[in-house]
């Protein structure tokens, strides 16, 4: 069970269906996956850990973390700040129309592409010198 | 008194898996493909999904003991689950990809204690090798 209510109900009135949902027998994980027919949002947990992923409409894409957007859309520099679920939530109430900007056909390749850069300068910064 | 039998209890589920390669100690398992001695590491539901398609080993603990365990016996679990992983010498598939780590979460402190114990990521991201 999940205190996402309140932002399923926000997103729903903004035009988003649940479109796949699982809960785990092991360590209360769960996802629940919306759409708006632009792009997918994920929110799920992983060992008590809640976090939210996004991606684009097209089921082969990458899932991105969410928290790789607000670094994008804010510039933020570090990035290995551990974002809450209530962190995120509030970025999705705030941000709802940027974040539909990035993802739409005409920005989605760049912010693909920023996204990418994004994430693999975070693992450079969370794990410095690993690559064999 | 209860607690004490819980504490008591979880004491003895980590001596009794020390060895263990395939164990199921009050409720507490962890699913063995044993023939793969391939154990798969990463963020819900990617981890699940590539150790069932593989047909490796995950650490599983039940929601309901999961939920009652504190922040620091649900780690101790977990080290446990990777010491004993280290131990058979099992290949380390990465289900999430080191670019799609979150920050704070168990996967990174599984990463970082197995960066400490001195394995590497392998060149096509994919494996924790020595």
């Amino acid at each position: 069970m999940n205190n996402n209510e309140k932002t399923y109900s926000f997103l729903k009135s903004n035009g988003f269906e649940l479109i796949e949902k699982d809960t785990s027998a092991f360590f209360g994980d769960y996802y629940d996956t919306f759409t708006n027919d632009s792009f997918q949002l994920r929110f799920s947990s992983s060992k008590s850990f809640e976090t939210v992923d996004i991606r684009s409409s097209n089921p082969n894409d990458n899932w991105y973390d969410l928290a790789l957007v607000k670094a994008l859309l804010y510039d933020e520099k570090n990035l290995t700040k551990a974002t809450t679920i209530e962190e995120h939530k509030d970025f999705l109430q705030e941000e709802l129309a940027n974040i539909a900007d990035l993802f739409n056909d005409r920005n989605y390749l760049t912010t693909k592409k920023r996204l990418e850069e994004l994430g693999n300068e975070r693992a450079e910064q969370m794990f410095p010198g690993v690559r064999k | 008194m209860k607690k004490w039998l819980y504490l008591i209890s979880l004491m003895l589920f980590f001596v009794a898996n020390t060895n263990a390669a395939n164990s199921d100690f009050l409720g507490v398992r962890e699913v063995v493909a044993a023939k793969t001695g391939t154990t798969v590491l990463g963020h819900y539901p990617q981890y699940v999904k590539v150790a069932e398609t593989i047909g490796a080993r995950t650490f599983q603990i039940p929601t309901k003991i999961w939920n009652k365990m504190t922040p620091a016996q649900q780690w101790g679990a977990n080290q446990k689950f990777l010491d004993r992983m280290i131990l058979r010498g099992d290949n380390i598939r990465l289900a999430t990809p080191l670019n799609q780590v979150k920050p704070g979460s168990f996967y990174q402190k599984e990463l970082n204690y197995l960066f400490d114990k001195g394995y590497k990521v392998s060149s096509d991201g994919l494996w924790l090798v020595k």
